[in-house]
């Protein structure tokens, strides 16, 4: 009973979220100078019956609550409306983008995530303290760096792509997180046992090191994907990948109201999953 | 030793930027007779794409971006220390609906946020409402971060002797907060602070390299940076690099400023 309250509870906040940042969106879009501006209606091309529809329609998006009522009415049907700059429908204009932006986060997620790993794991030997040193100067200085920086630099020199760029990003990050943990761990009093016991090197990673901390590990995950869904965004309008971050960019520019919120309630959703899904694991746990 | 020679750079970076303004060298100012000069005796840096000098703009970027930067953490400290401090004293319904509203608000995708903001606002809003649109923008949103170690030192402060005795000598809520419990979290929120101060940095620069930080005319990390983009600049002079590898010098001081506990 207990568990099942606390996932009420936990599925309320992902509620919540999306809907606290849907209607930011929306109150956002309406302040903003230009919303109500249509360029149609300056184009005398357009009949005087033409340009008078557009300025009824217009008068439909006063109230930013009803706007917001329409939308969300709209999204719980799977309609997510139509794209004002591309006049298309929604759906069909994220969907591929959808496959290609996934494809670049998970890539550089799971790899990076894998990689800082096997570099913070030399690190918990106390006598390597000058390896230690080395990467951990290495990795301040690259944190140092802006991510859109870090793109430019890619796309100038040619070397790597957008999926390097969020790979370093990923692994630098990780890696300070996985070299305090993991050297923390490594002067545990057990670990003392397992050598004496003649236990081999993997095994005492696997089980005695790693193990103990698989929460925090991904605790760290989940942290890195919202980091890498951040950053997806300056990384594909730098290197004109044609994933959801561009789409958001361009959308953000020209005030394209259903894409904006279909985008933002994707990104909410995907941060409030993840955190869900930490928590739970975290609780499964912590079960007996 | 690290902590003193890192203040000692920044103090001497903040003192030659000083200098550099003061010696009537303009940002702003565009020498049409040397547009992307190198560096000579009047233009230490050299000179970008419009003539401006390098080394005036890099100066006028430091310390906008510093005090920026140093401004925000200012007030994410301050509104973290009003909910997370607030949230501990509170009564229970109301801090688990504080402490509700500070992980909803974590969970906002912060830059795309930070960026759908800014490209909200008019192009043509002036230079000096558009850093601070800016320090605001980062400070509303950099502040639910630090609410939750706040408030676990807080509750574990509430529960304290002497605040009880504090309270059973009549002293107010106000007077307990600012003279019994601040100075046991000061620790905590100038970590916190100091902390802000790259972060921050970082995110000004990353909003202005993709065009939305501050505005021109004046000078910011992000506008400095964006002289990178562009391919001719890049084969004409080395000294395109000198804003990043500020930055990167920069932000390394500071970050060994801050304590490592």
């Amino acid at each position: 009973m207990h568990g099942f309250i606390q996932m009420i509870c936990r599925v309320t906040r992902i509620v919540s979220l999306l809907l606290l940042t849907t209607f930011g969106t929306v109150v956002l879009m309406r302040v903003a100078p230009g919303y109500f501006a249509d360029e149609r209606e300056m184009d005398t091309q357009y009949s005087t019956e033409a340009r008078n529809a557009i300025a009824f329609q217009q008068q439909h998006d006063v109230s930013a609550v009803r706007t917001w009522a329409r939308l969300m009415t709209g999204v719980m049907r799977g309609d997510f409306g139509v794209s004002k700059q591309y006049q298309i429908p929604v759906a069909e204009l994220i969907g591929p983008r959808l496959r290609t932006s996934a494809k670049l986060v998970f890539t550089a997620l799971v790899s990076g995530w894998l990689c800082a790993l096997a570099c913070a794991l030399p690190c918990t030997d106390l006598g390597a303290a000058g390896v230690h040193r080395w990467m951990h100067g290495m990795s301040t200085v690259l944190l140092a760096v802006p991510v859109s920086v870090m793109a430019i630099f890619c796309l100038q020199s040619t070397w790597g792509g957008p999926g390097s760029v969020l790979f370093a990003l990923v692994m630098v990050r990780d890696f300070r997180f996985f070299s305090r943990l993991l050297r923390k761990q490594s002067t545990a009093p057990h670990l003392l046992y397992a050598w004496a016991y003649g236990a081999s090197a993997s095994r005492v990673v696997f089980c005695h090191v790693l193990r103990p901390l698989r929460r925090e590990l991904v605790a760290i995950l989940t942290m890195s994907f919202v980091t890498v869904l951040n950053a997806c965004i300056p990384v594909e309008v730098i290197f004109g990948v044609p994933g959801v971050g561009q789409l958001a960019w361009g959308a953000a520019m020209n005030r394209d109201l259903p894409v904006l919120l279909a985008v933002t309630l994707l990104m909410a959703l995907s941060i409030g999953l993840s955190a869900l899904f930490t928590v739970e694991t975290q609780a499964q746990r912590a079960l007996p | 030793m690290k902590k003193a020679l890192s203040l000692a750079l920044l103090s001497i970076f903040a003192l030659t930027a000083s200098m550099i303004l003061l010696s009537h060298r303009s940002s702003g100012f565009q020498d049409r007779e040397a547009i992307s000069a190198p560096a000579s005796v009047q233009h230490w840096a050299g000179t970008d794409d419009l003539g401006r000098d390098r080394a005036a703009r890099l100066a006028s970027a430091f310390l906008l971006g510093l005090v920026g930067a140093a401004c925000a953490s200012a007030i994410t400290a301050a509104i973290s220390i009003l909910v997370g401090v607030g949230t501990a004293f509170a009564r229970p319904r109301v801090s688990r609906f504080l402490l509700y509203g500070s992980d909803v608000f974590l969970g906002l995708p912060w830059l795309f946020l930070l960026m759908l903001v800014r490209s909200m606002l008019p192009l043509n809003l002036p230079s000096h409402l558009s850093a601070a649109v800016t320090v605001a923008l980062l400070a509303s949103l950099g502040w639910p971060i630090y609410v939750r170690s706040l408030y676990a030192r807080a509750t574990s402060l509430r529960r304290a002797d002497w605040l009880l005795q504090a309270r059973a000598n009549g002293l107010s809520a106000w007077r307990i907060g600012t003279s019994q419990v601040l100075p046991h979290v000061r620790p905590l929120y100038l970590t916190q602070f100091l902390l802000g101060i790259p972060a921050f940095i970082i995110a000004e620069a990353n909003l202005g390299s993709l065009g939305l930080g501050v505005s021109e005319p004046l000078v910011s990390w992000g506008s400095l940076l964006q002289e990178l983009g562009s391919s001719a600049q890049l084969g004409t002079t080395h000294w395109v690099y000198l804003p990043l590898a500020l930055l990167v010098a920069i932000l390394l001081c500071i970050e060994l400023c801050i304590p490592e506990d």
